[in-house]
């Protein structure tokens, strides 16, 4: 399947990819509106780790067998069988986060929307043209692509 | 091939979608003793919260079933299995023929035998059911002594307190939840449920239970305490149910049944997965991972499980603590902590030869949990990156460059 790849030596640790992320989960799809009035400072579904000069976007890498999935006690946790995509149903979650315990590349944390819990994970945009911070990355740090035949 | 599972919760779900990768043809029958479709057995706390309701718990979608052409016979108990015959017995005499049989049993909750208890006196708390008879008796006011205070005793309690129910743990040992919390960090919750009103007497047991004259139950304590409740939880553990197993030729049975590494139970054709598995813990990723692999290797793929140390996310009453492994180890090991009371934030690594052996987050929980995780199931040397384990910015860049290129490559 596609999945978002990192190339840090591209990162230039400018944080867009993050901002891209939360206008592309907000309601308003707005960058003002999500800020200011939606309140999703923070919210972003990826994890720019520094290291400085060294940076890079961690993000999930939608996995074989997901760890998230196994774990979820809700069955709010999901891959798609036909896309891959591994996310979260969030109006099942409890926010128990035994999928931030499970994830073994650090991809999710815990958050919370409208006063309800959930895992702050990377969904591929599933619900858009594809996802919003390899769109918005200025450096190519980024890419979305095919790279292991079948999987 | 003809597929027989036995159970219907996380290993078995994960069993079904383990053997339709590999057989999308074969025929699927999951017998469940229970009248639901599977659930997610944690949910139950937060239904009886009312913060999950009836058309929430179902853990797939019923057209999972559909799609992938399962039968399923709820409220049916298997009785007997006949291996000579490839069968099984259920409850009503229908004889289930199996080319592949997967136990996916679980447990039942222990209740120790106390002088005066019957089963009328009090609940168990594992199963839907189980909150559905509770919920009844859960009204303000009212008040609760709960058996044990583990998980399920501490979720149990979660959810009458939320009910407005006045609750009381006894917990034989001296704190709570003692595999997985140390005493300084057991001492921190301890005080924290005080606070939100909760007693809570350690070191105690219940040694004689009666009925008053006005129906209340009066409970003795070990310790000479009496107390009178309207509700009883036992809530100190559960024991596999392996009774379907049990004096079969070639079958070893050591509280649960023990597998080999494909998860076969040596008798030909029969798999096992989740809590009523020998020696694995009863946590649900566990369960939900055995019966993926045991779903697989039924439908002829060869795949090894590999024990998983323990981990355990558990939230009540707005505290959030996550352990893994060996969390509560203290003396003998190298320890690394955090601990800031006044917030009640606790975070501790146990260290063991320059390896994470454990690990205790308490309400300071962000996504290097699930790094922790990782580098402790691959017994990864920390020595490098030890000083950074605990900073705030520690992350898979801190690791050796090889690792994370890798692991952001996957």
């Amino acid at each position: 399947m596609k999945k978002v790849y990192a190339r840090p030596a591209y990162c230039m640790n400018c944080h867009l990819c993050e901002v891209n992320c939360i206008v592309a989960h907000s309601r308003s799809r707005d960058l003002f509106r999500a800020y200011k009035r939606e309140n999703l400072r923070g919210t972003a579904r990826l994890i720019v780790e520094e290291r400085l000069p060294l940076s890079v976007a961690v993000q999930c890498r939608h996995c074989d067998d997901p760890r998230c999935v196994a774990g979820c006690i809700s069955g709010a946790m999901v891959k798609d069988p036909e896309t891959g995509i591994v996310y979260c149903q969030e109006d099942k979650c409890v926010g128990c986060w035994t999928c931030v315990v499970g994830c073994p590349f650090g991809a999710i944390r815990p958050g919370e929307k409208n006063g309800r819990p959930v895992p702050l994970k990377c969904d591929l945009c599933r619900e858009a043209e594809g996802p919003a911070c390899v769109a918005g990355c200025p450096n190519r740090a980024l890419v979305f692509e095919e790279r292991r035949a079948g999987a | 091939m003809n597929y027989v599972i036995i159970g219907n919760s996380i290993a078995a779900v994960n069993a079904v979608a383990g053997i339709r990768e590999y057989d999308r043809e074969g025929s699927i029958t999951i017998v469940s003793a229970e009248n639901y479709y599977a659930y997610g057995r944690p949910l139950i706390s937060y239904w009886l919260e009312k913060r999950v309701q009836d058309q929430d718990m179902p853990y797939r979608p019923q057209e999972f079933y559909e799609k992938n052409c399962v039968r399923v016979i709820l409220g049916r108990r298997a009785v007997k299995l006949d291996p000579e015959a490839c069968q099984v017995h259920l409850d009503n005499g229908e004889k289930l023929p199996y080319d592949r049989l997967l136990l996916a049993t679980g447990g039942r909750p222990f209740v120790p035998p106390i002088d005066g208890l019957t089963s009328a006196d009090y609940f168990t708390f594992i199963n839907y059911d189980d909150v559905r008879r509770l919920e009844a008796f859960a009204i303000p006011g009212r008040e609760a002594v709960i058996l044990g205070a583990g998980p399920t005793g501490l979720k149990a309690m979660e959810s009458l307190v939320q009910r407005g129910v006045k609750v009381t743990l006894v917990e034989l040992a001296d704190r709570i939840w003692a595999p997985a919390l140390d005493e300084e960090a057991a001492s921190m919750i301890a005080t924290f449920l005080q606070d939100k009103g909760v007693n809570l007497y350690l070191n105690d047991t219940l040694t004689r239970v009666y009925r008053e004259a006005d129906d209340r139950l009066h409970l003795e304590l070990k310790s000479g305490r009496e107390l009178q409740a309207d509700i009883l939880v036992m809530a100190i553990g559960v024991r596999p149910n392996v009774e379907l197993l049990e004096g079969l030729p070639g079958v070893t049975i050591n509280r649960g049944v023990v597998v080999g590494p494909d998860l076969s139970t040596g008798l030909p054709g029969v798999y096992a997965a989740g809590d009523v598995v020998a020696g694995s813990p009863p946590l649900l990723p566990h369960a939900a991972i055995q019966g993926k692999i045991a779903g697989r290797n039924m439908a002829g793929a060869r795949e090894i499980y590999q024990p998983l140390p323990p981990y355990n996310a558990l939230g009540f009453l707005g505290l959030h603590i996550i352990s893994m492994g060996n969390s509560a180890a203290d003396e003998g090991y190298e320890v690394l902590t955090e601990i800031d009371p006044a917030a009640l934030v606790y975070r501790k690594l146990v260290l063991k030869d320059n390896r994470l052996d454990g690990v205790l987050l308490i309400n300071k929980i962000d996504h290097r949990a699930g790094i922790y995780r990782q580098l402790l199931e691959e017994g990864l040397e920390v020595a490098p990156f030890k000083d950074a384990l605990l900073r705030p910015d520690f992350g898979l860049l801190n690791l050796p460059e090889i690792i994370w290129r890798q692991k952001l490559a996957e």
